[in-house]
C-alpha cells in the first residue's frame, strides 16, 4: 500500500468510515512505516484538538442588538423610497403642468383682446386665428421659458435639480432584480 | 420544528419580531462559527450580526426544502470568509514551510500541571490551528467539527461538491498534523 492510500484510510478512520478490511490493511502499513506512523498519531491528535473543542456561546444581548440593528436598518430604506417617490411625482407634475398653466394663461390674455373672444363664432377664420393666437403663444412660452427664464439662476438650479431627482428615481425603479442563489 | 416554520412564515411577510425569535434561537451557532472563523470576539460579534441582517434581507430566498440552520450558516460563512480575503495574509500551505510564528505558538501547548490552565492552554491552541488555514478551508474544518455537518451538508452550504469538500478537509488536516509536528519538533530544538 501506497502512504497516499493509508493518508486515505486515515481519514475514513477520523470521519468513522474505515471497514474492518481497511482498518486491518492501515495497521499493518503503521506496522511497517514510520512517516506514516507519526502522522497519524498527529493527525490523532489534533483531531481530538479539535472535537474537544467547546461551543462559545453569544454574549449577553447579542440578540437584541440585532433586533435593534434590524429596527434602524429598515427606515432610512422606507424613508428614502417614500422621499424619492413623492419628489419624482411633484417634479413630473409640474413638469407638465407649469408650462401647461402658462400656454393656458397667455391664450385666455391673446383672446380677451377686442378682437378676440366676441367673433369667435363667426367663422373658420376666427378660428384659425384662435390657433393663430395659440401657437403664437405657445411660441412665446417657450421663448420665455428659454431665453428668459434660463438665464436666472432660479431656474437653472431646479433644472439641475430635477434631473437629479429624475436620474435617482429612473435609478430606483431600472434596478435589476436580486439573482435568486440557494443558501446566499 | 413548527415554530421555527411559522417564524420563518412571519419573516418572509416582513414580521421582524418573528426574525427576533430566529435570532435568540440560532445566536450561539452563528457567533461560535464567526468566532471560530475570525479567532476575536470583537470582529466575531460584528460579522454574527451581519450575517442576520442578510438573512433577514434575504429571508424570501430561502428555500424550505433545506434546513434553516444550514442556510444560516451557509450566509455566515460566506461573510466570514469575506471578511478574512479582506485581510489578506498568507495561510499555511502544504508546498511551504510553517512561519515562524506559529510553529512556536503551536510549540506552546504542552500540558502543565493544573487542569485549567491546560483546558485554556489547549482551547488557545485550537484557535491558533485553525486561524492559519485559509478561509475555505477554516470553514469546512469548523463545520465538520462543531457543527457535525456530512461532507455533503458542508458542500451545499458552501455551493461547492462533495469531493471539492472532502479535499479541503484532507488537506487541512494534513496541514493541521503537520503543523503540530513542525510544532513540536521546534519546541525540542529550542
Ligand atoms: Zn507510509
Amino acid at each position: 500500500m501506497t502512504h497516499e492510500e493509508a493518508f486515505s484510510l486515515m481519514m475514513d478512520a477520523l470521519d468513522g468510515a474505515l471497514a474492518p478490511a481497511g482498518a486491518d490493511r492501515l495497521e499493518q502499513h503503521l506496522a511497517a512505516c514510520t512517516g506514516c506512523r507519526a502522522e497519524w498519531s498527529a493527525l490523532q491528535l489534533v483531531d481530538d484538538l479539535l472535537a474537544g473543542a467547546p461551543t462559545i456561546p453569544a454574549p449577553a444581548g447579542f440578540a437584541g442588538r440585532v433586533s435593534a440593528r434590524l429596527v434602524a436598518a429598515s427606515w432610512p430604506r422606507t424613508l428614502g423610497a417614500l422621499f424619492t417617490l413623492s419628489v419624482g411625482s411633484v417634479a413630473a407634475l409640474l413638469t407638465v403642468a407649469v408650462p401647461a398653466a402658462v400656454v393656458l394663461i397667455a391664450t385666455w390674455a391673446a383672446l380677451s383682446q377686442p378682437a378676440g373672444f366676441a367673433q369667435l363664432a363667426i367663422g373658420l377664420q376666427q378660428l384659425a386665428r384662435m390657433g393663430g393666437a395659440v401657437l403664437g403663444a405657445s411660441r412665446t412660452t417657450l421663448r420665455i421659458l428659454l431665453v428668459e427664464t434660463t438665464g436666472s439662476p432660479l431656474f437653472l438650479s431646479w433644472a439641475v435639480a430635477l434631473g437629479l431627482v429624475l436620474a435617482a428615481w429612473a435609478h430606483v425603479l431600472g434596478r435589476p432584480a436580486p439573482v435568486r442563489v440557494r443558501g446566499r | 420544528m413548527g415554530d421555527e416554520q411559522a417564524w420563518i412564515g412571519r419573516a418572509r411577510s416582513g414580521d421582524k419580531e418573528a426574525f427576533s425569535r430566529l435570532v435568540e434561537a440560532y445566536q450561539t451557532p452563528v457567533y461560535n462559527l464567526t468566532y471560530r472563523m475570525l479567532g476575536n470576539s470583537d470582529e466575531a460579534e460584528e460579522a454574527a450580526q451581519e450575517a442576520f441582517l442578510r438573512a433577514y434581507s434575504r429571508i424570501k430566498q430561502y428555500d424550505a426544502a433545506y434546513k434553516f440552520s444550514t442556510w444560516l450558516l451557509s450566509i455566515t460563512s460566506h461573510h466570514c470568509i469575506d471578511r478574512l480575503r479582506k485581510r489578506r495574509l498568507t495561510w499555511l500551505s502544504l508546498d511551504e514551510p510553517l512561519p515562524a510564528q506559529y510553529a512556536a505558538h503551536l510549540a506552546s501547548g504542552t500540558p502543565g500541571p493544573e487542569a485549567q490552565a491546560v483546558r485554556s492552554e489547549l482551547e488557545d491552541r485550537v484557535q491558533e490551528l485553525i486561524d492559519a488555514l485559509q478561509p475555505d478551508y477554516r470553514a469546512a474544518v469548523v463545520l465538520r467539527y462543531w457543527y457535525d455537518m456530512s461532507y455533503e451538508e458542508i458542500a451545499q452550504a458552501m455551493q461547492t461538491t462533495v469531493s471539492a469538500i472532502k479535499s479541503r478537509l484532507f488537506r487541512a488536516r494534513k496541514m493541521l498534523a503537520a503543523a503540530q509536528t513542525t510544532g513540536t519538533e521546534m519546541a525540542e530544538m529550542v
